[in-house]
């Protein structure tokens, strides 16, 4: 058996909920785990409309409460964990340590390249953030970024720390 | 792009995340709390894109002794931003009306379904929204507006038709939740040292 949490898509997730099994009834919040056998593990993984909902994890957490999830979410690195505006449920708090330790640390080659706007150029131009030419200095008196710089989603230095 | 910077012709997208979300460094991707609105974001945006607008009410006193306005004080102000997207996944429709998802998977007597219901309540969801694109000091870098606190209060209106996508209209309005703090808008001007 595999222990899966549910991981709702939705900015606003607090009250969405995924039942794995229409014949069980059981319904999982949030943040909330559930065990699973390979086949239907491998039944969810195969369907994109759950697969990306889903998490393997090794920890049950409905069985800490609100304060050992906050400090567990503390050692994991979590900000603010006891903050109830920002982890009003403990599913989000769950959901936050999973994330937390899934974060790409300092110097991950593999950090994601997001945050760059979604156009793309047309065919045969470059992508936003590489300029056929230099660009111009935005100051005057600010040196030119070199040629090859990364654009705005592939920042030199892929620290995904720099939260504000 | 090329220079000038400043006349910027591109669109941006837009994120929103629980109330209390950290705001990305400029050079650094949002984090995962942050949702983007339309599922391939601006790609799912309709053509008229993103309006970020500062709207506020002015007095004014006009005196009786002169026909000039004498005096003006701010009376409200406030800050929306609006866009539609091209876009009726589950997610982003119950997003645009503040509403849970339950997510069905398969089982042997139903079908694998997600459905969410209209009915709110008196409680109006709030969130963090982040606009984000490209810098007025350089195309390669990355300018954003940071709104702390949003409601969504637009009235999505889909159409069903033959003629056009259907379409979420989506407007949040900030509120001041943290005292004095109802927008930021930042530029990233150069790299990193």
């Amino acid at each position: 058996m595999t222990r899966v949490m549910f991981i709702s898509g939705s900015p606003n997730p607090a009250n969405d909920t995924f039942v794995p099994d229409p014949d069980s009834g059981e319904v999982i919040q949030h943040g909330g785990t559930f065990e699973v056998d390979d086949q239907a593990l491998e039944a969810l993984k195969a369907n994109p409309h759950t697969a990306g909902l889903l998490k393997e994890v090794d920890t049950d957490y409905s069985q800490m409460s609100r304060a050992e999830l906050e400090e567990h979410a503390s050692n994991a690195g979590v900000q603010d964990a006891d903050d109830l505006e920002r982890y009003p449920t403990e599913g989000m708090l769950a959901v936050a340590i999973e994330q937390q330790e899934d974060q790409p640390q300092e110097g991950d080659p593999a950090a994601p390249a997001q945050g760059a706007p979604t156009q793309e150029p047309p065919a045969g131009q470059p992508a936003p953030g590489q300029p056929t030419q230099p660009p111009a200095p935005a100051v005057p008196g600010q040196p030119v970024p070199p040629p090859g710089q990364p654009g705005p989603g592939q920042p030199p230095n892929p620290d995904q720390g720099g939260e504000q | 792009m090329a220079a000038p910077f400043e006349v910027i012709a591109a669109p941006y997208d837009c994120y929103v995340a629980p109330l209390g979300t950290a705001f990305p460094a400029l050079d650094a991707a949002p984090a995962v709390a942050w949702k983007l609105i339309g599922t391939a974001g601006s790609r799912n945006q309709t053509d008229t894109g993103v309006t970020v607008t500062n709207s506020q009410t002015v007095g004014e006193f006009t005196p009786g002794g002169s026909t000039v306005v004498r005096k003006r004080w701010r009376q409200a102000e406030g800050l929306t931003v609006a866009l539609a997207i091209a876009d009726m996944s589950v997610t982003q429709y119950a997003n645009a009306v503040d509403a849970a998802v339950q997510v069905v998977a398969p089982g042997t007597t139903q079908a694998g379904e997600s459905h969410f219901e209209m009915f709110r309540g008196t409680q109006v969801a709030a969130y963090a929204l982040l606009v984000r694109g490209i810098s007025p000091f350089n195309d390669a870098f990355i300018a954003q507006y940071e709104v702390p606190s949003v409601h969504q209060m637009g009235s999505p209106a889909p159409n069903f038709s033959k003629q056009n996508p259907s379409e979420l209209a989506l407007e949040w309005h900030a509120y001041e939740l943290t005292i004095g703090n109802l927008c930021v808008f930042r530029a990233q001007s150069a790299a990193h040292t």
